[in-house]
């Protein structure tokens, strides 16, 4: 084993650490919308801001044998204690059933007049039971003062200021009996369309995957996804008449970069990773160009120098993939637990599962194994003798004058 | 410079591109964001000095002059109890001062009785509570160890930029509730200003002032958080320069041995040998962080200007501040600094056995 060394093992760890901190990380960002909007569920929206979805649908569609939970709600953006918030109006009860919610601190007393706040979100800005805040509208000029009634701990977002639908219908300027969306967790999707379908209202069906499907209307594909970003966000009359949709508009192309701006990223982080390993590798091979040069003298070839190289180099990228996933693993779960990385209100979840798991260890071991067969291949051209040089041959040797010529002779 | 030393300058310029380029974007999101904030309608503007009104308090004599439009409330929470002994506590009690009518409720003086307005969700919560809520029922509202009867006048409308469950009273029973308010206000609520808000007499320290549409706020705060990610861009990139220029120092100094030592032999110091390597890192890391950032922007610059063809990011144009040039510049150094340190430390270490030490 001639190159395996643990320092030259610890830096092609640092390598890895690039990847295996960042990608779940970046993959997280990217599923954030989906995860506040849509969850593992089907959200029903409605299509445009001239067609409003009544609350008096959710009772329609939990009538459905196929629905386990649904919940009526209305999403709307404020400042809170300077920071950024998410603020959801809903039908507590409903909201908590399907996210598998429960209250972990305090009570609610008046289903129509309560604060109830993200365990995150509350250790976040530094709210608690009984405290009051001052809560503003969205995108329609209101304030409230609230008092937090409970704490929630939810399985997907944490982050957020939970209030009941006629304090988020004055904030997002909705009329009475409106809601965003619906979110429903079915276990029959088709079953769900069909039902709806049978009502006259125009709705417009988001399932998990993003798949949209518009129900007892025809809209083109733009149409569509400008709509579902529009009715999400900030699609309220008023707002539109004031404010005109700069905001919308801003929303919609970063989330249209998001994917985009990710998948830049982790090509950077990836390229970031090669060059720390291939600077790794070559000062590692450099360290040994003496013992290489001797192996070359006595007629080991350029296949047998190769081998040599990359089974050590394998060696050293299967062990520090292993362990730059098990130390970015563990720096991740640091930052979850203590929500350090926050856009936009939320804390970002990195998104950990087998097989991406799978592919940072083998992009890994891909980016060490190619750096290596780089400088591999660089080192072949180099004779014996210069490697065995205790000195660098210098280019000032190689282009030296004659001695004639320093001396000032003539040939 | 040999080909090893280049290819580590251009190793170093690449993770100063990406963090030089990455600051410029958000810098650039940031200036956008602001921009868009200051352009926007916001709605009336709230002046106070805690987010608990009850806590909050806005001098009296430090209320806006001529031209500013403004309404100014006092606030108390209070226990409501009917005459039937059937209480409800938590009640948000409010007097209001508006002396441009704004609300419309006529509240223009404080020293006349203008009536107890009820919202309606107020109303609705009472009624659960089997409390009437119909004009003209009386209350003993409670605060601490005073007390005050109103009578009801009118419910308000919903359309109010009030909330719904405030009790609307007026100044006299305010004063009865919270004697210790006296002349002062709780918050206030400005509608138009024409001299800057920062510039008015109420503007003093502890004075916050929040728009009542928040939703500029959140996208304006949610990029501030986005530019906290900027950390992890500083640390890879820091940390891949640190790699780079300790093992182009290490090479240098396997390669470098035989001077050293004879340069040991010769009496150099340790100091001498660490100056040599140090300022060799600093070189490297100092050609290459220009390079980057350099290459920072014009990699930025080309991003924003070619993205219409991807359709992304066409509203960010790549901002060029202090910053965004020291950052990557400064990390490089840092970097390039902390990651020759140990090499040349090592190479300070070497020396030549004397043949009379043998």
């Amino acid at each position: 084993m001639m190159l395996l060394k643990s320092k030259n093992i610890v830096g092609l760890i640092l390598c890895t650490l690039i990847l295996s901190a960042s990608v779940p990380m970046l993959m997280g960002i990217q599923n954030t919308p989906q995860t506040i909007f849509g969850g593992d569920m089907v959200a029903v929206t409605q299509v445009n801001s001239s067609t409003k979805l009544n609350v008096s649908m959710l009772d329609t569609i939990k009538s459905e044998p196929n629905v386990v939970s649904a919940s009526a709600e209305i999403t709307c953006f404020s400042v809170v204690n300077d920071q950024p918030v998410l603020i959801r109006g809903v039908k507590l009860n409903d909201f908590l059933a399907l996210e598998g919610g429960e209250l972990v601190r305090g009570s609610v007393g008046n289903p129509e007049r309560f604060a109830v706040i993200g365990s995150t979100l509350a250790s976040k800005i530094g709210l608690d039971v009984g405290d009051r805040l001052l809560l503003t509208g969205s995108s329609n000029p209101a304030l409230f003062q609230l008092e937090i009634d409970a704490v929630y701990s939810g399985r997907y977002s944490e982050d957020e200021l939970l209030v009941s639908l006629p304090h988020a219908r004055k904030m997002a300027g909705l009329g009475q009996d409106a809601v965003l969306f619906i979110r429903v967790k079915t276990t029959n999707q088709t079953a769900l369309v069909e039902t709806l379908e049978q009502q006259e209202q125009a709705v417009v069906v988001t399932t998990p995957g993003g798949i949209v499907t518009p129900v007892n209307t025809e809209i083109t594909d733009e149409e569509r996804a400008q709509q579902q970003l529009a009715i999400r966000y900030l699609d309220t009359a008023q707002f539109k008449a004031t404010n005109g949709s700069y905001v919308s508009i801003f929303v919609q192309e970063g989330s249209n970069s998001i994917r985009v701006v990710v998948t830049t990223f982790i090509i950077l982080d990836g390229a970031l990773a090669f060059i720390g390993s291939a600077a790794i590798i070559s000062r590692a091979v450099i360290e040994r160009r003496h013992e290489i040069g001797i192996i070359s003298a006595v007629g080991a070839d350029r296949n047998y120098l190769r081998k040599l190289i990359m089974r050590d180099a394998f060696v050293m990228s299967i062990v520090s993939s292993l362990l730059g996933l098990g130390i970015g693993y563990l720096i991740l779960i640091f930052i979850e637990d203590r929500g350090l990385l926050r856009m936009f209100g939320e804390s970002i979840h990195p998104m950990i599962n087998a097989q991406i798991l799978l592919g940072m260890f083998v992009a890994s071991v891909l980016i060490h194994m190619a750096s290596a067969l780089m400088i591999e291949k660089m080192l072949s051209r180099v004779k014996p003798r210069e490697l065995m040089q205790e000195t660098e041959k210098l280019d000032r040797e190689v282009d030296a004058p004659p001695l004639n010529i320093v001396l000032g002779m003539d040939a | 410079m040999n080909r090893r030393i280049f290819a580590t300058i251009l190793g170093i310029a690449f993770c100063a591109t990406y963090l030089a380029g990455t600051t410029a974007m958000v810098g650039g999101l940031h200036d956008t964001t602001s921009s868009l904030a200051a352009s926007f309608d916001q709605g009336p503007v709230l002046v106070y000095t805690d987010g608990d009104f009850a806590n909050s308090r806005v001098g009296g004599d430090l209320l806006p002059e001529n031209d500013t439009s403004f309404i100014a409330f006092c606030f108390a929470n209070v226990t409501l109890t009917d005459f039937n002994s059937r209480t409800l506590g938590n009640v948000y009690a409010v007097s209001v001062y508006d002396p441009d009518d704004v609300l419309g409720l006529n509240m223009t003086d404080e020293s006349l009785d203008t009536g107890v307005w009820v919202g309606t969700q107020l109303a609705d919560i009472m009624v659960s509570k089997s409390i009437s809520a119909t004009t003209n029922s009386r209350y003993m509202l409670n605060r601490g160890g005073n007390m005050t009867i109103v009578q009801v006048s009118a419910l308000y409308s919903e359309g109010s930029i009030m909330p719904d469950d405030w009790l609307l009273i007026s100044r006299e029973s305010m004063d009865a509730l919270r004697p210790e308010l006296e002349g002062d206000y709780s918050f206030l609520m400005i509608l138009d200003s024409p001299i800057p808000l920062k510039e008015q007499p109420f503007y003093v320290k502890d004075t916050s002032l929040t728009p009542t549409s928040g939703v500029v706020g959140f996208f304006e705060r949610g990029i501030y958080q986005v530019e906290q990610g900027l950390w992890g861009i500083i640390l890879m990139s820091g940390l891949m320069t640190a790699i780079l220029v300790y093992c182009i120092i290490s090479i240098e100094t396997e390669y470098s041995a035989p001077t050293i030592r004879i340069l040991r032999g010769v009496g150099a110091s340790r100091e001498y040998v660490i100056r040599v390597f140090m300022f060799k890192a600093l070189f490297i890391t100092a050609i290459g962080g220009i390079l980057g950032t350099a290459m920072g922007f014009c990699a930025a610059s080309a991003i924003s200007s070619m993205s219409s063809l991807a359709n992304v990011m066409t509203f960010i144009t790549p901002v060029a501040n202090l910053r965004s040039v020291l950052l990557p510049f400064l990390i490089s150094v840092i970097s390039g600094a902390v990651g020759g340190f140990w090499p040349a430390m090592k190479a300070s270490r070497m020396f030549v056995a004397r043949r009379n030490d043998a």
